[in-house]
């Protein structure tokens, strides 16, 4: 079947991302030990196939700005792939992305992170533009948003504390 | 004016919160008696309450509370609202709704916002307000009016909802029917 939907992310994460863009391919299952997790069992012989395409948007310092497209579309897909990359979610707890993954040991810095925690408190993550065609008209929508006011203004914090430290 | 024709409740319009297989080694036994055993929190009174409202079933026949309980039973217990967790309170939260037409409607989903009601969380969702402003959504298979794809609670974001029955067999198919 043609592809005919598409659903593209915007995510800040932890690190600098080495690539500017790729995919990430693996199956996606329940954590074996940790049933409020999924895990990524890259095998193949457990799970659902899912496949992530990634794009640097922006890089930050000690986090990224990244856009990421779906082709499959399953529970934490982009939370669980951006982790196994080695880039979790900016403020994702349940993944670990609540510490201070990258970056200095500076009191300084630990503030501004922690300060950036409160101005965003939930994973960096907006479901940024959705397309599909319609299923009536079979025109095909689509639709952008803009990315909330709690994430951009933590961006916005990022890149000044990214341009300073240069 | 009383309606003296007493009709029996047909259970397809009921809805099942319990059900419940006779064990082979089952003893007879009272229906009330034996759910007391199987059900959290029920008191005899309740259930002989149920009894009387025509509440139990045993193999598709409505039954007494004296009825005895033999093996391979299927025991059922149905009532007229859904069971709890399925009960949809429309709530007046307000949607920030990008676009709509007579088949779908796109929302913004903020951050925070639960989109379907599951474990602890049966208030405040996305569900809750969609089921508030707009009626006769199609139900899918479990019971989550006009959702076609979710997006995590921490998660903000666009979500498309289908109005109508062949707008969420349509977009189902779009977003989870390409090899997977």
């Amino acid at each position: 079947m043609e592809k005919t939907s598409e659903r593209e992310y915007v995510a800040l994460v932890w690190g600098n991302v080495s690539e500017d863009q790729g995919t990430i391919e693996g199956h996606l299952a329940r954590h074996p030990k940790n049933r409020l997790q999924m895990a990524v069992f890259p095998d193949g012989d457990q799970g659902k196939e899912a496949v992530t395409h990634y794009k640097v948007l922006e890089r930050l310092g000690y986090v990224s700005l990244v856009s990421c497209k779906l082709e499959t579309g399953r529970t934490h897909q982009i939370r669980v792939h951006m982790k196994h990359l080695g880039h979790t979610l900016f403020n994702d707890e349940r993944y670990g992305g609540d510490k201070i993954l990258k970056g200095t040991t500076f009191t300084k810095y630990k503030q501004f992170v922690d300060n950036a925690f409160k101005l965003l408190p939930r994973q960096a993550l907006h479901a940024k533009t959705l397309g599909f065609q319609h299923p009536v008209t079979n025109e095909y929508m689509r639709f952008d948003s803009e990315i909330p006011a709690d994430m951009a203004l933590c961006i916005e914090k990022w890149r000044g504390y990214s341009k300073h430290a240069q | 004016m009383t309606d003296a024709t007493e009709q029996e409740p047909n259970q397809e319009d009921l809805f099942e919160h319990f059900r419940f297989v006779a064990s082979k080694g089952q003893e007879p036994l009272r229906v009330d008696k034996f759910l007391m055993n199987f059900i959290e929190n029920a008191t005899r009174n309740k259930i002989q309450q149920a009894a009387k409202k025509g509440n139990i079933w045993v193999n598709d026949t409505l039954v007494k509370q004296n009825y005895k309980v033999k093996a391979g039973d299927e025991i059922k217990v149905l009532f007229e609202h859904p069971p709890y967790e399925f009960l949809l309170t429309p709530e007046n939260i307000p949607l920030d709704i990008v676009y709509e037409d007579e088949a779908l409607l796109v929302v913004n989903k903020s951050p925070g916002m639960v989109v379907h009601p599951g474990h602890g969380n049966y208030s405040g969702t996305l569900i809750n307000a969609l089921v508030y402003h707009f009626d006769n959504l199609p139900n899918n298979s479990s019971e989550r009016p006009g959702l076609v794809h979710r997006i995590d609670k921490d998660t903000s974001g666009l979500l498309v909802v289908a109005k109508t029955e062949a707008a969420m067999t349509h977009l189902a198919k779009q977003f989870f029917g390409k090899n997977q």
